[in-house]
């Protein structure tokens, strides 16, 4: 595995804000690297090389080894934490659609979709009913009554 | 002076719906208790009577019958001219 077994280390390592050295095995931009971007890829890298001072070839095989696998690991995490996320925002819509499929009612309003579309009217909620004369709530349904009662008052 | 075929529908359209609003019967009436705790009283409709006037605007919801505000309102403010 890439990743120190020194915690201290391992941090420094899974940083991918931390500034690439000789010692630390880490490349500028490597999470700008597609798995298609791996070395031996035929696409060039979006970044280039850093400078090692013309020491670019060298180094042992199980360096470049390191280098590789630090790749896979961050590139495996990021699709971990994609897979995770979107799972949780296809849950949050399916909950949100249901609750809008079936509504909700609240203080003789009917919610649909998060808007009030619905007044309660039923007259088994309703109790003391008698011909409109006043109302001490003025709200849609009162001024869509009194607005019938002047029609029916002029017809 | 004629008048458009157009405009006659318009008008035409314009007296049946007053006439239909015409025919709703506006309601006082409190809720009870467990809907409105301090059971005011509030102006509105029988859903049941708007129901065989305007079928539109009634939506039916777990056995109660609601008035779609949206629908009715515009059926008023189309009677009102």
């Amino acid at each position: 595995m890439a990743f120190s077994l020194d915690p201290s280390n391992f941090l420094l390592e899974a940083n991918e804000f931390s500034v690439p050295t000789r010692g630390n095995n880490l490349r500028r931009g490597q999470d700008y690297y597609g798995s298609s971007q791996q070395p031996g890829a035929m696409a060039m890298p979006l970044v280039p090389q850093i400078d090692m001072g013309g020491t670019n070839t060298l180094g042992l095989a199980s360096d470049k080894e390191n280098q590789l696998q630090m790749r896979f690991a961050g590139d495996a995490i990021n699709a971990f934490a994609n897979i995770e996320s979107e799972k949780r925002r296809a849950e949050a819509e399916r909950n949100a659609a249901r609750s809008e499929s079936q509504g909700s009612m609240i203080g003789g309003l009917l919610s649909l979709g998060g808007t009030l579309i619905g007044a309660l009217c039923d007259e088994r909620a309703k109790e003391d009913i008698a011909p409109l004369q006043t109302s001490e709530v003025n709200d849609d349904l009162a001024q869509m009554a009194f607005a019938v009662q002047e029609i029916r008052g002029h017809s | 002076m004629t008048i458009s075929p157009k405009w006659h529908l318009l008008c035409k359209r314009f007296v049946d719906i007053r006439n239909r609003v015409a025919q709703l019967q506006p309601i006082q009436f409190r809720y009870h208790k467990d809907i409105d705790p301090e059971q005011k009283l509030r102006a509105g409709f029988s859903a049941q009577q708007v129901a065989q006037i305007f079928p539109d605007a009634v939506i039916e919801r777990d056995g109660y019958l609601f008035i779609n505000k949206a629908v009715l309102g515009g059926y008023i403010k189309a009677a009102k001219g």
